[in-house]
């Protein structure tokens, strides 16, 4: 077994970010901040960075029996979410790159810009036990007898597995055709390893008046945090959150950063670019937030490959 | 017993279509007529001539639709007029398209053509029988967001030399099926939403069961009369319907009409009659053979076949042929697998093409009989290499000959999927000469495909399993080339110079 190379994706992004530290930059820092709007018109300023490196293991499969991918030993997926507790896995997706070796494939993934173009095949496979043959894989339902195209040397394979839990991966692994190579394969906790390097505190807060009457609009917006180009169409959900914990704990946190709100508001957004904070759905009506925590805004695609939320930005209330 | 080739499953999960248009209500519209206080509709602060004659346009209310890029456009004139709908970007570049009346005062027309979330104004202009030209200030509007779960193409070469126009495609999810129209460099100025396994609120779509197929959707075409587009609904397997649905530009459905076993792939004919590929099953020798068919619907409903794929070749019974094709009858073998369906006006006839074995045939509409069939061992054109034809799965017929787009043998991993120009000279039974072109990389296209041949000699190819369009230059170079993000391919491709109606 061997690891494809990990790839820091973005880092030149990440340095050129310059983080501030946490006591210079937190909106507690008593730097001067940007005038409070009501008519809040977001900007690619206020969102945050990430960088994020990722590597597979590369587990050559036998080119002669073509192998099983068993994941019945993942216990923890590649963002420490708990397989039986968080998660099920409830599919294995199978890709094929004809193309692009493992290598490009974990850049273009870790960097989410991975296009249907460079997939050769797509294929997946549904197991309660946690097993799933070559030739169990099926597109749409169908066999497709993909046990012929396992040939040594034959592309890049590669297998995902996914749930329902959030958008993108729990875990993965290369499975180049070979001949010789392993007739099991197993998927585990150290298959697959994402290291995320998150930056809430280098960018612009959002300073809103304290009315509920506050607009966001974020048909502006036109990069995510990884710098990748935003297409604000794909934005979906809108959250806004109250933590207690600090910010530089939340930045460890940015897959779930709906899990761990301790007061959440939230409102369904597809096809549209802008909202109010009335019309957001929470456990009280939503007219001051200039309550104790950290407040922190975001914008996510959950159709997405990449679950990381597309915008994040700090949020300072004032008072109404 | 050949392999059979893999079709793709395309993962993507669909949010529901929103009408969340953003277009300015009517209490925020613009004046209606022009007024100096509300601001140039030039762009420049300055008044135009024309807004000497605005008192004369009344009314104009600007309705968004259910498809967040289309808006209809209502005017009032006060004297008898031919309307123009004038639409300026902030780059200040002006698109127009004409509104129609029945008494010239009322009119109607529709914006069509439009970017998504994208600012813009709209001014009319009016020529005013005996007194000149008119014309209001420009009001603001905004398109609407693209709904979430419909991918964007990804442009990644668009030569200026593109050919200007429209791709009309199905998209292709795991769990969506949808429609889209993209303009030629990759803006999405028309979608649909047709099925979402994860929605529970997708209109007159329950969900299917577990194991079915989704109702997909292959080809998308122009609706001859300009209301919008048509796009077939494949039966779920020979017991079932397949249906052509005619959705106007503004998201309603218009008609809906239905072919027994009707599947993949249609055509619209120049009489009003419609055909679609269709299924026929023949029990032989204690198995159950999957072919196809021809199914012509005339203007008035009656629907006939008129060719059967066992009409033309025989199945071979020493082997045996995949199964699990129909979600409604799994052990059907599914034998001769027409995937494509053409039409030439000339002739007066279709052609298809056909995976087993592996050929295009040419079938006459009025008799059914073959007018030829190019592939190895054809008694009607000699010495056809065995790969001139090998998985084809879209023909267009040319002047001198047919295009094909091949498949290839997907097995062997040398082969790539490629168009072929194949000049035919038919009464001296010969393949005059033919030409592949492969791509810049080799691509192994496992499911659908097209290729299409334009005015301009372009060839516009569609690598459905790969969520791709290219434009391919008649000298091979790559005009444009259009991706879709990861999870989300095309069915068959259509490319159109204009949309009825569509600002100019």
């Amino acid at each position: 077994m061997t690891r494809a190379g990990a790839w820091p994706l973005a880092a030149a992004l990440a340095l050129a970010c310059g983080a501030k530290p946490e006591a210079e930059a937190t909106a507690d820092s008593g730097a001067a901040l940007p005038e409070p709007c009501v008519d809040c018109v977001l900007s690619d300023a206020q969102n945050y960075r990430y960088t994020a490196e990722l590597s597979v293991d590369v587990v050559p499969g036998s080119a002669e029996v073509t192998p099983v991918v068993d994941w019945s030993a993942l216990r923890h997926d590649l963002h420490g979410h708990r397989v039986g507790a968080d998660f099920d896995v409830e599919e294995a997706l199978l890709l094929v790159f004809l193309e692009l070796g493992p290598e490009e494939v974990q850049a273009a993934l870790g960097s989410d810009t991975l296009q249907q173009a460079d997939v050769s095949l797509f294929a997946t496979c549904t197991s309660p036990d946690a097993r799933c043959g070559i030739g169990d894989f099926t597109a749409m339902g169908r066999d497709v007898d993909l046990e012929q195209y396992y040939l040594d040397g034959y592309g890049t394979w590669m297998v995902l597995l996914r749930s329902s839990f959030e958008a993108g991966a729990h875990a993965m692994v290369f499975l180049p055709p070979a001949s010789g190579g392993a007739e099991e394969i197993r998927i585990g906790d150290d298959s697959s390893k994402l290291d995320v390097a998150v930056d809430f505190r280098s960018s612009e807060p959002l300073v809103v008046g304290g009315s509920d009457a506050v607009t966001l609009d974020w048909s502006g917006l036109t990069q995510d945090g990884l710098g990748n180009p935003l297409a604000v169409h794909q934005i979906d959900r809108l959250m806004l959150a109250r933590y207690d914990a600090p910010l530089s704990t939340l930045e460890t946190q940015v897959f779930d950063l709906e899990r761990v709100a301790d007061e959440r508001f939230d409102l369904a957004v597809s096809g549209r670019s802008s909202a109010t904070l009335a019309e957001l759905d929470g456990p009280r009506p939503l007219t001051d937030l200039s309550a104790p925590g950290t407040w922190l805004l975001a914008l996510s695609c959950s159709v997405c490959a990449n679950p990381a939320p597309k915008f994040v930005a700090r949020v300072v209330g004032t008072d109404p | 017993m050949r392999p059979r080739p893999p079709r793709f499953s395309i993962l993507i999960v669909l949010a529901g279509i929103v009408p969340a248009c953003q277009a300015l209500g009517p209490d925020k519209a613009g004046p209606p007529g022009a007024s100096a206080d509300s601001g140039g509709a030039d762009g420049t602060g300055t008044d135009l001539p024309c807004h000497e004659l605005s008192g004369h346009i009344g009314a104009v209310t600007l309705t968004p639709t259910a498809v967040p890029t289309v808006f209809e456009v209502a005017v009032d004139t006060e004297l008898a007029a031919t309307v123009t709908l004038v639409v300026t970007d902030a780059e200040g570049s002006e698109r127009r398209a004409a509104a129609t009346s029945l008494d010239g005062m009322d009119h109607t027309g529709l914006l069509l053509g439009l970017p998504p979330s994208t600012p813009l104004e709209l001014r009319v202009e009016a020529e005013l029988d005996g007194a000149g030209t008119g014309c209001t200030l420009a009001q603001a509007f905004s398109t609407g967001a693209y709904p979430s779960g419909l991918p964007l193409a990804v442009p990644s070469l668009l030569e200026p030399e593109r050919t200007p126009g429209y791709h009309l495609v199905s998209v292709l999810g795991e769990d969506t099926v949808s429609v889209a129209i993209y303009d030629e460099s990759g803006v999405p100025v028309w979608g649909h939403l047709d099925w979402d396994r994860n929605a529970d609120d997708v209109p007159g779509e329950p969900p299917i069961p577990e194991g079915a197929f989704p109702p997909f959707i292959f080809r998308v075409r122009l609706d001859p009369q300009g209301r919008g587009v048509v796009f077939n609904k494949q039966a779920d397997g020979s017991a079932d319907r397949g249906a052509l649905v005619t959705m106007s530009w503004t998201g309603e459905v218009l008609e809906e009409v239905f072919f027994d076993t009707g599947h993949t792939d249609f055509v619209l004919l120049p009489d009003g009659s419609s055909a679609m590929l269709g299924w026929v099953v023949q029990d032989m020798e204690g198995r159950r053979i999957l072919g196809d068919s021809i199914l012509v619907r005339s203007p008035d409903g009656e629907v006939t076949q008129v060719w059967s794929s066992f009409d033309q070749f025989v199945p071979d019974l020493s082997r045996t042929y995949p199964t699990g094709f129909t979600a409604d009858d799994p052990p059907l073998e599914d034998w001769s697998h027409v995937n494509s369906l053409a039409y030439d006006p000339v002739d007066d006839a279709f052609l298809v093409t056909e995976t087993e074995p592996p050929a295009v045939v040419k079938v006459d509409r009025a008799t059914g009989a073959a007018h030829w069939v190019l592939m190895t061992g054809s008694p009607d054109f000699d010495g056809v290499a065995r790969d001139l034809v090998e998985f084809p799965h879209s023909v267009q017929q040319l002047d001198d000959g047919v295009l094909v787009f091949n498949r290839s043998q997907l097995d062997r991993s040398e082969t790539c999927s490629r168009f072929t120009d194949v000049v035919l000279d038919p009464d001296a039974g010969r393949v005059v000469s033919h030409a592949d072109w492969m791509g810049a990389v080799c691509r192994q296209n496992g499911f659908l495909g097209g290729a299409e041949r334009l005015a301009s000699g372009s060839t516009v190819v569609t690598w459905s399993s790969y969520g791709l369009i290219e434009e391919v230059a008649p000298d091979g170079t790559v005009l444009a080339s259009l991706g879709m993000p990861i999870g989300a391919g095309f069915g068959f491709g259509v490319f159109e110079p204009t949309l009825p109606g569509a600002l100019q």
